[in-house]
């Protein structure tokens, strides 16, 4: 788990506080307080004893990505701001129940957050006729169209070379379930290609991502 | 579907890329394997880049609603056993092999697992609780080796304090982790109409842990742990002491 490593990484390598990427260019801070302050870990930690302003403070460092998130899946910008709003409330609510053993606090929100997402996408598929539905997805969802967006949002220059390290098909696999809420069937007739293909394509390009992470984050 | 088949599934689960019906056969199949659970933590991991990727700033209006709508919601209670599955987790507790982990009570298994693995490794001259404990659990140790590198953490503390009442409770706590476990020896029996209660005192508030027996070890995991403490009450759902504790273990 990235949070874990990242914490024993600060503790033994050197003496240089763990803080995040977009905190650095805060030099006139000092680096234990920035640190505490950007960390979703613990910030989210502390809202979970009811700290109104770390939630703030999470809110701020988190919401552009639950909301992208979000948006990514939905399209619909008002139906993403009502699903981020609840997502974020479902944080407040419930970060009494996060435990930091388990994974990093992005990923716990980021994970809520897409199902959300997903959950309200699919509802609404269901509502209509099924048999229209991913013939109609395959044109209103082009992987080509997610790909250049997705390039132009790289948060940092590590994200974009983990992403880098996704042959095409891994990436359009997961660019098609994870950006396009599409379960992993949908995907396979998306593409004309069999089950097992797709899932191991989406295994496999995770267990990169996550691997050029580890390389990565320091 | 073969094993390998479904643990192949966990790239399309972490992204909830599966139907309600595959999810629950996949979770099913999880709660069994150790190593599909460590797999679909770490690919979590992996799909919160992917949410990094797509950061979009959200509307002005938002942060507004979200502030003004937590004023009128309620926190859940902090993560901690309920009283009546810290008795479940006495049956599950480990012989010698790793235990099954219900979905229904990953906390409470989890809590077996974690001080297995602390257990076991800091059992080297650490007393006969410990030990007697690790000789139990090693194995699952092995299974359980990244709980034990975040509580086996430099601040670490153990404390151990012995009951008037006998029997004595052994904790070790990571401050810096907001992780604490905790291990009952030798209480005495208490009638059917009371327990043996362990609470954690965050910031000078109690919260439940769940019910102690001795030889299960229990954990909390939560920032601003002052002190564990044990009381004796009556059997039943408690959100209060209601007695004066027995022991105090401070962190």
């Amino acid at each position: 788990m990235v949070s874990l490593r990242r914490q024993s990484k600060g503790a033994v390598g050197s003496e240089e506080p763990v803080m995040p990427d977009n905190a650095r260019h805060l030099r006139s801070v000092p680096d234990d307080l920035v640190a505490p302050m950007r960390d979703p870990d613990v910030l989210l930690t502390r809202v979970a004893r009811g700290d109104r302003q770390a939630f703030e403070a999470l809110y701020d460092v988190m919401v552009p990505q639950v909301f992208g998130v979000i948006r990514r899946v939905l399209r619909d910008p008002a139906q993403s701001e009502e699903v981020a709003q609840d997502v974020m409330v479902e944080v407040w609510r419930t970060a009494t129940r996060y435990d930091r053993n388990r994974g990093s606090a992005r990923s716990w929100m980021l994970t809520m957050a897409h199902r959300r997402a997903v959950d309200r996408v699919r509802s609404e598929q269901s509502a209509r006729d099924r048999e229209d539905r991913v013939g109609r997805e395959s044109q209103d969802r082009p992987f080509d169209g997610v790909t250049a967006e997705v390039e132009q949002r790289f948060e940092t220059q590590q994200v974009k070379a983990a992403l880098e390290q996704l042959t095409p098909v891994q990436r359009e696999a997961i660019e098609l379930a994870y950006y396009g809420g599409n379960t992993y069937r949908e995907v396979a007739t998306l593409l004309d290609t069999p089950l097992g293909t797709v899932k191991t394509r989406m295994r496999d390009g995770l267990i990169r991502l996550r691997d050029a992470m580890e390389v990565d984050i320091r | 579907m073969t094993n390998n088949d479904m643990h192949a599934l966990a790239g399309a689960y972490v992204m909830n890329a599966l139907d309600d019906e595959e999810r629950e056969a996949f979770e099913a199949y999880m709660d069994a394997s150790p190593a599909t659970r460590a797999e679909v933590a770490s690919l979590r991991e992996a799909t919160a880049l992917l949410g990094a990727a797509a950061a979009e700033t959200p509307p002005e209006g938002l942060k507004r609603a979200v502030m003004a709508e937590i004023d009128t919601v309620r926190q859940e209670r902090p993560l901690v056993t309920p009283i009546e599955t810290a008795r479940e987790a006495k049956l599950n507790a480990p012989r010698g092999a790793a235990p099954m982990a219900p979905s229904a009570r990953p906390w409470v298994t989890r809590a077996a697992l974690s001080v297995a693995a602390v257990a076991a490794v800091l059992s080297i001259g650490l007393g006969s609780t410990v030990i007697s404990l690790s000789n139990r659990l090693d194995q699952i140790e092995r299974a359980n080796s990244e709980f034990s590198t975040v509580v086996v953490a430099p601040d670490t503390v153990r404390r151990e304090v012995a009951l008037p009442s006998g029997g004595a409770i052994t904790a070790m706590i990571s401050d810096g982790h907001g992780a604490a476990v905790a291990v009952a020896e030798g209480l005495p029996a208490l009638d059917d109409a009371h327990i043996y209660a362990l609470w954690g005192i965050v910031d000078g508030t109690p919260v439940p842990i769940g019910e102690l027996h001795n030889g299960v070890p229990l954990t909390v995991v939560t920032g601003g742990l002052d002190a564990l403490a044990l009381t004796i009450e009556p059997a039943g759902e408690l959100d209060q002491p209601t007695t004066t504790p027995q022991a105090t273990l401070s962190a």
